[in-house]
């Protein structure tokens, strides 16, 4: 079984690069451009993994990571937080809201981030070599 | 009735004290750690003292409580001490100079006790002179404070001058400290002219105190990106403070009128009303210079933020190519622009760790460190420069050396440095680092043999930015962040960071010191 990803991010190109790498192992990945939509889709759909960028349109990243525990369907599901902001005090915000794990994207590559998104659900990479 | 020229010299000395004791409180509280601020601050508050006891003296009757209120005025002998000892600290010799400084002091002192054990010798009586009700009359030996003033201001003039002439760096904020020195020394002594008898009118005295606030604002705004800015608002700001008190001495002619034709108008209305100008007139020049700085940092916060987005993506993109395997010279290419967004990359995180968002919202963690072991770390991630420069390294050391402080900071402070010693040392040049406690304190220093630091760079460089013409022109790369971010750091440890050197060429050791085992 594949594993099955949010990706809430505004940035277009951000979105489609880490989609392409991550479908490159064969997870099916969802995106969402802001954090109301990427609520409605935890809220309809069972996910394994959520990356979630924080500098979002109308809800924020650390509204949504506040949410998530709420949200029956995901209240679980690791987040991986995508982010270009980098102070310790938004990594601590995060931390205390439940992310997994904080990326500053800058100081990553969409490998990287594959990778971890592997280790985190313990899927895909076998789906990447049989594909 | 109040003779006019009595009341304003009165008032302009008394606006000039307050001057004075705004800029003195400024410089102050900008930095009190600094030797340069403290002198100044001393040479201004004596002035300050000086001009209220003249102000006072000059309206008492000839008496006991004029002599005692006039025998005050020996603080001016602080002012030139201190002033001397301001000059050393701006052209960074305090520490050669430190006997002739001492001297200084003492002299002084002894001029002070012996004015006050034989009076009548240098002080002998007060009389009326001129439009003051009383005034010092010089005795046989008031010739000897004459001659420590002429002497100390030419030592103070002739240092820098000297540091003018041998320094290439950092000229104009010495041209406009001598500038200021002529200034101040031109208007000083007026005062003591009449106590000779020489009958010049102590009225002009009164416009001493606007010397000193250009000086306090290149001493504030040292640190600021482009000291010819610095300077030219300096200008701007010393014409409009000489405006403000033209503008004040029509108010006292004005006030004298009043006096005499409106009743409830009482003789102290105008000094309250110009120590709340001289309040606001401070207040304003302090805001605005907190201002420029905001904007300074505010300025690079927004630029890191706004220059993530491109990076990344540039990052992302290349990686992605990358991965299909170009042909070899698309992929040389391709690496090019890649190593070039690493280091665009470095560049903006270096940034934004030296804004108030970086510095304020990083987490200080409290790890045991061995100052050793941490080198060794530096030296293995730096092993390709000293490979390729063919450098020596010497590490000493008796024992490791512990302190207890945040890893990855203490890491960055010791990658500065060496860096700095491999880059700025010519190819098969010596590097030595050596560490030891001295009392409860960790002490580290880089020794170098390259291209050494000019003594009035020595705490510029230190600076956000500040390069030396000698550092452009071998690493044309770097920005001059990682002294600044050195220093930040180490001061968050009540720790001192500073540089040893004898000049430009001659190697120079930077060390930092901090104590052992607290946080």
């Amino acid at each position: 079984m594949k594993g099955k990803v949010l990706y809430i991010e505004d940035e277009t190109f951000f979105a489609n690069t880490i989609s392409n790498k991550l479908k490159e192992y064969g997870f099916d990945v969802d995106l969402a451009a802001d954090g109301e939509s990427g609520l409605r889709a935890l809220t309809e759909t069972a996910y394994d993994i959520i990356l979630l960028d924080l500098v979002l349109p109308h809800i924020g990243g650390f509204d949504v990571l506040k949410q998530i525990p709420a949200i029956e369907k995901n209240k679980k599901t690791p987040v991986i937080v995508l982010s270009n902001l980098s102070s310790d005090s938004d990594k601590r915000t995060a931390r205390q809201l439940g992310a997994r794990e904080f990326y500053v994207k800058m100081n990553s590559t969409p490998s990287n981030i594959a990778t971890l998104v592997i280790s985190i659900t313990g899927q895909g990479a076998d789906a990447h070599i049989s594909s | 009735m109040i003779d006019p020229l009595l009341l304003i010299t009165t008032v302009g000395h008394v606006v000039s004290s307050l001057i004075f004791t705004g800029v003195a409180a400024i410089v102050l509280l900008h930095d009190p750690q600094k030797t340069l601020n403290r002198t100044f601050a001393i040479a201004a508050l004596s002035a300050a003292a000086f001009g209220l006891s003249f102000s006072l003296g000059i309206n008492l009757p000839p008496g006991p409580l004029a002599y005692g209120v006039w025998m005050l005025n020996l603080i001016d002998i602080l002012i030139v001490a201190a002033y001397l000892h301001m000059v050393f600290a701006v052209i960074h010799k305090e520490h050669e100079g430190r006997w002739l400084i001492r001297g200084v002091y003492a002299v002084g002192a002894i001029i002070v006790v012996a004015s006050l054990i034989f009076p009548s010798a240098f002080l002998p009586e007060v009389i009326p002179k001129l439009f003051t009700k009383s005034y010092l009359t010089a005795g046989p030996l008031y010739i000897a404070m004459l001659l420590y003033f002429i002497l100390v201001f030419f030592i103070s003039f002739i240092a820098l001058i000297y540091s003018y002439v041998r320094q290439r760096e950092s000229r104009r904020q010495l041209e406009y400290f001598i500038l200021a020195t002529i200034i101040g020394y031109s208007i000083g002594p007026i005062d003591f002219f009449l106590v000779f008898d020489v009958p010049i009118s102590p009225f002009y005295g009164m416009f001493f105190g606007l010397f000193m606030v250009p000086i306090a604002y290149g001493i504030i705004a040292d640190n600021l990106m482009d000291i010819r800015i610095v300077i030219r608002r300096a200008v701007v700001y010393s014409l409009s403070i000489g405006l403000i008190a033209g503008a004040l001495t029509l108010l006292i002619f004005l006030n004298d009128v009043l006096v005499r034709n409106v009743q409830w108008i009482q003789f102290w209305t105008i000094p309250i009303f110009t120590a709340i100008i001289a309040f606001i007139i401070a207040r304003i020049f302090w805001l605005n210079l907190t201002e420029n700085e905001k904007i300074k940092y505010e300025f690079i916060t927004v630029a890191t933020h706004k220059l993530r987005t491109p990076l990344t993506q540039i990052g992302w993109s290349v990686s992605a190519l990358l991965e299909s395997k170009p042909p070899p010279p698309t992929k040389e290419l391709v690496e090019r622009i890649q190593h070039a967004n690493s280091r665009l990359i470095a560049l903006t995180n270096m940034l934004f760790e030296t804004t108030e968002e970086g510095i304020q919202n990083y987490t200080y963690t409290k790890t045991d460190i061995g100052l050793i072991d941490i080198t060794k770390s530096a030296l293995q991630k730096l092993q390709p420069i000293i490979e390729k420069k063919h450098l020596q390294i010497n590490v000493h050391s008796d024992t490791e050396v512990h302190v207890i402080a945040d890893l990855r900071r203490i890491g960055s402070v010791i990658e500065v440095l060496l860096e700095n010693a491999m880059l700025y040392t010519p190819d098969g040049g010596l590097v030595q680092i050596i560490t030891y406690v001295k009392g409860n304190r960790a002490v580290y220093s880089v020794h170098d043999s390259g291209i050494g630091v000019a003594p009035a760079e020595s705490k510029l460089i230190f600076s956000r930015f500040y390069r030396t013409d000698a550092a452009r022109r071998v690493d044309t790369e770097g920005v001059g962040l990682g002294l600044a971010m050195a220093k930040n750091i180490i001061e968050k440890y009540k720790g001192k960071i500073g540089v040893d050197s004898q000049g430009e060429n001659k190697g120079s050791t930077f060390w930092f010191s901090m104590p052992v085992g607290k946080f």
